[in-house]
């Protein structure tokens, strides 16, 4: 009965856990894209992920004081992405803590096409504003053999082991006959 | 409090599969431990399980917790992360004395199907072994420091994400294998004096100073990235560099040289520990007496495993629904919710809107039905039968058929069920069956005057056991279901001389399909009646928990009511078609295939219906049959085995039901989990129209259209397949392995697991093309 009980904690945590820890999931920093200082901020901005692909972009923003280093939290961002090619599709996105992994930064999630873009970040703490423009390439979207081979690709590992196991088996099974075979031999032919 | 600092407490990443994972191996630990605990509370202490859960939280500390987000932007922070993960959490880990109680607490399918069979390798002894010696592991735990320390691989795995997690995997399995000489934990044995020990700590604790010194003393910061990030706190790149290399060499040093005088005192009194000693003096007996030891090796490693004699779960036992399945009018009941919900289905089919999303016989058997009867099949077994509708009315045929005819002798077998299948998967693509609730409806009542004239005509369950096609395919796909209804306890059937379960006596009848439950093996021909349970007197009879596949292994054993699956060749015959069915009937809803037979149709200048029918013809019979020919024919001459390519061909049937199975649950689980939402605009319709009123509210129909195909949707019909695939290669080289059939199984099993392989390709090809989102409206 005691182990009864303590299996449904277990699967009852389990289940919370799992209906609520992809809400959790977070974006992280990221590559650095561009670092700019003006009017006392210094504003870095990442990209994630690393080499970006045609999808879902984080866009994350980390504001400092440039004297201090300290990073400012009551600090407004906003993000505009325009595709270079069709410059009427530009969005613009307010970057929120919340969607941060580092709760230093505000970040936003970005849907983007392949191609070339301008960001235009702008800042507002108290009055003190700040911008950061850089251009960013989005490549191609990745397939979705691409997007999702480590689901299909895993069972190769234990088919790759199994056979090396037998394999194994095999050759030791043949190693252990051979010395076996000398063992006799030697024995027989022993004065 | 410093922002940075509130900031970093606040920075949680929560990754849902290291959580996910983490959590799983804490609770097979605890299950484990807490019955290892019942034999030998000594041995199994609380300090055991607060090692192994601190080795867990380490983990989980060192990358899921704000200092894997802060390991980017401070090289301190970083080096305190690869701390967690190198001096931590291996020590911990082995000091939790892990093998027996993760072994003592998997399921008892996972453990003696995959755990035992992967300790008792070969290779993974020997591997294992070799590993672990001083000679080889120190070397590698140095390695794997330096390597990744230098400044070109360090780069590299802060830039890129995927060589990051390379290097945290290498520092976990190194640190591993480093500490598993030093802790030695039981019921490993060491193999060299544990002076030894000394040497290779202190060792150890020379290159960790070594690099300690190199970063502390150098006049520039060593790795460029943390020149280029934003700095976050006061000090500079290069204080934060020499504040990671004090805590590499002070904690370091401490962690391996704390070892170094605990190992040293207890070598010099003569003794590893109190617990070590007195068992070694008293001689006392194994702490688990009832418990087979398993050797791994020779030298390394002696496992106590468990394989208690435990009875199965038993479904029948559980509270609530044991109780309802015992319930005489459970099945009935059971049954005329199911016959309601038909009935309904056909007058909408019959009168509603002739609009396959918009009708309750356009959505509910296609989509949900299906899946739901697939994700029974995974998770219980046959339980549509045990609840069919079809077969409620057959109780009252008897009133009015002359009732009491044998079946005949020339159709007691699956030959007529596989034409039957067959013509169905045909009729059901030709006449698009899902898009038509008017078809759907006559094929529903087809059914219902079917089973009532057979079963009117002919005694017992001649219906199920030969006719009915949804029973066929259930009785397949239950091969691999985890549950089975069957005896309890073998012994008490021995001495049982009426065998109710077989004939019947007045409380209840027997099984219709001629099962005798103690020589049953497997769920073939079960429809879950439970007819057995309520007849057996001796109350031996439960629906247990079984190894999935199991059954499908031993062919030559004689099974009541079926004889021997290896001789069978009209079951074989209905598993490949269902095996083949299952692909074909995916690959006709993708659009590579759709736009293919378009073509066809163009260029042949012919309908579609003879398109489907060519389509149908190939996928279905041409096409496996040749694949089958050349496989068993590549088998027998490769393997010289003395058996005909037929009889071949039926044994390696047997392997490819979780394949075939797999495809089936990918295929209707798609279905079920983009479009379950359908259900209610629809309801929501025919209320309306039996009501005359919109009581339950307008039709919402935005449910039934325009739905995405979400990211966990495809990884879930991909780890199906995988999980298919490997299933089948176990159970085909198991079959293989008969030595008293085959002298060379691999060779044998060899082009049947190619043909495994390359139907999995095919599948995941199907997964991941776009798929028709039949039974939902056009965005229109």
């Amino acid at each position: 009965m005691h182990c009864c009980n303590y299996r449904w904690q277990v699967f009852a945590w389990l289940g919370l856990h799992l209906l609520f820890a992809p809400r959790l999931t977070l974006a992280d920093g990221g590559a650095i894209r561009a670092i700019e200082k003006s009017e006392g901020l210094a504003i870095s901005v990442f990209t994630s992920p690393a080499i970006l692909t045609a999808g879902e972009v984080d866009i994350s923003v980390l504001v400092q004081d440039d004297q201090s280093q300290q990073s400012l939290a009551d600090t407004q961002v906003q993000v505009t992405v325009i595709p270079r090619e069709h410059s009427y599709l530009a969005e613009r996105h307010a970057a929120v803590e919340e969607l941060a992994a580092n709760r230093l930064m505000k970040s936003c999630h970005v849907q983007l096409q392949q191609g070339w873009h301008e960001v235009e970040v702008l800042v507002d703490n108290k009055g003190r504003r700040g911008r950061v423009d850089f251009a960013m390439f989005v490549g191609p979207p990745l397939g979705r053999a691409a997007h999702f081979w480590p689901w299909f690709a895993w069972p190769a590992v234990p088919i790759i082991l199994v056979t090396i196991n037998l394999a194994y088996r095999h050759l030791r099974s043949n190693s252990l006959a051979i010395i076996n075979r000398r063992i006799v031999d030697s024995a027989t032919h022993d004065p | 409090m410093n922002p940075t600092f509130d900031a970093f407490l606040r920075s949680w990443p929560i990754s849902p599969w290291l959580c996910v994972s983490l959590t799983i191996a804490a609770a097979v630990y605890l299950h484990g431990w807490f019955k290892l605990r019942q034999h030998d509370p000594l041995r199994w202490s609380g300090l055991r399980l607060a090692a192994f859960l601190g080795g867990l939280a380490a983990v989980f500390l060192a990358l899921a917790s704000p200092i894997e987000v802060f390991a980017d932007l401070l090289l301190s922070v970083h080096m305190v992360q690869h701390m967690l993960l190198m001096m931590v959490a291996p020590p911990l880990v082995w000091l939790g004395k892990p093998l027996l109680p993760t072994l003592r607490g998997l399921p008892r399918v996972i453990r003696s199907g995959i755990a035992l069979p992967i300790l008792r390798a070969p290779l993974a002894r020997d591997a294992f072994a070799l590993l672990t010696h001083p000679l080889i592991s120190w070397p590698i735990f140095a390695a794997a420091v330096w390597i990744w320390h230098a400044p070109v691989s360090y780069e590299l795995a802060l830039r890129d994400p995927t060589w990051h997690v390379a290097e945290h995997a290498t520092f976990l399995a190194a640190s591993m294998l480093f500490w598993f000489p030093v802790i030695q934990p039981y019921p490993s044995r060491p193999r060299w004096s544990r002076w030894l020990v000394l040497p290779y700590l202190v060792f150890a604790d020379v290159q960790n100073t070594v690099l300690s010194a190199w970063l502390v003393f150098a006049s520039e910061p060593i790795y460029q990235h943390y020149m280029e990030v934003p700095s976050i706190v006061s000090w500079s790149p290069l204080a934060d560099q020499q504040l990671a290399g004090v805590l590499m060499w002070v904690p370091g040093s401490v962690a391996f040289l704390l070892p170094v005088f605990v190992i040293g005192i207890r070598t010099l009194g003569g003794r590893s520990s109190n617990i070590e000693r007195r068992f070694t003096q008293s001689e006392r007996p194994h702490p688990l007496p009832s418990l087979p030891i398993v050797s791994l090796t020779s030298a390394s490693c002696h496992v106590a495993a468990t394989a208690t004699p435990a009875l199965p779960w038993d479904m029948l036992k559980a509270p609530l629904v044991g109780r309802f399945l015992r319930w005489r009018f459970g099945r009935p009941v059971l049954q005329t919710v199911m016959l309601i919900a038909a009935v309904v289905v056909m007058l909408d089919g019959f009168t509603g809107p002739e609009v396959g999303p918009a009708n309750l016989a356009g959505v509910a058997p296609w989509i949900h039905w299906r899946g739901l009867v697939m994700f029974g099949l995974l998770v219980g077994g046959n339980f549509f039968c045990m609840a069919c509708p079809f077969t409620l009315p057959r109780r009252f045929a008897g009133y009015w058929l002359p009732r009491g005819r044998a079946w005949p002798r020339a159709l007691r077998s699956k030959w007529l069920a596989v034409a039957l299948v067959a013509a169905f998967l045909w009729s059901y693509e030709a006449f698009a069956l899902w898009d038509s609730p008017w078809l759907t409806a006559w094929i529903a009542l087809a059914y219902f005057a079917a089973a009532f004239v057979i079963d009117g005509l002919f005694r017992d369950a001649a219906f199920c056991k030969y006719v009915c096609p949804i029973g066929q395919f259930n009785f397949v796909q239950s091969l691999v279901s985890p549950l089975e209804v069957r005896v309890r306890e073998p012994q008490a059937c021995t001495a049982c001389r009426t065998k109710d379960c077989v004939r019947g006596n007045e409380t209840a009848s027997g099984c219709g399909t001629h099962l005798f439950q103690s020589r049953k093996l497997g769920n073939l021909d079960c429809t879950f009646c439970l007819d057995c349970v309520q007849a057996c007197p001796h109350e031996n009879i439960g629906v247990l928990g079984v190894t999935p596949g199991n059954t499908l292994i031993r062919l030559d054993l004689f099974r009541s009511g079926i004889g021997r699956l290896g001789h069978r060749a009209d079951v074989a015959a209905l598993i490949w078609l269902l095996v083949f069915g299952a692909f074909a009937n995916a690959a006709g809803m993708i659009a590579p295939v759709v736009a293919y037979q378009d073509r066809l149709a163009e260029w042949w200048d012919i309908s579609q219906l003879a398109v489907v029918a060519f389509y149908y013809s190939f996928a279905l019979v041409v096409g496996p049959l040749a694949i089958l020919a050349s496989a068993a024919a590549i088998s027998r001459w490769w393997g010289r085995a003395r058996r005909s390519c037929g009889a071949l061909a039926i044994r390696f049937a047997y392997a490819f039901v979780p394949l075939g199975f797999a495809m089936w649950l990918a295929h209707h689980g798609f279905h079920f989990l983009t479009s379950y939402a359908t259900i209610l605009p629809v309801s929501q319709r025919l209320f309306g129209d039996l009501a005359g009123v919109a009581a339950i509210g307008e039709p919402a129909w935005q449910h039934a259209c325009c739905l995405g195909v979400a990211d966990w949707i495809i990884k879930f019909e991909l780890l199906a397949l995988d999980v298919g695939l490997l299933g089948s290669l176990a159970v085909g080289y198991q079959i293989a392995s008969d030595r008293t059939r085959f002298t060379r199984p691999l060779r044998v099993f060899a082009p049947w697991a190619l043909l495994a392989v390359a139907l999995f390709v095919v599948g995941v090809w199907i997964v991941l093309e776009p798929m028709q989102m039949r039974g939902t409206l056009p965005p229109e």
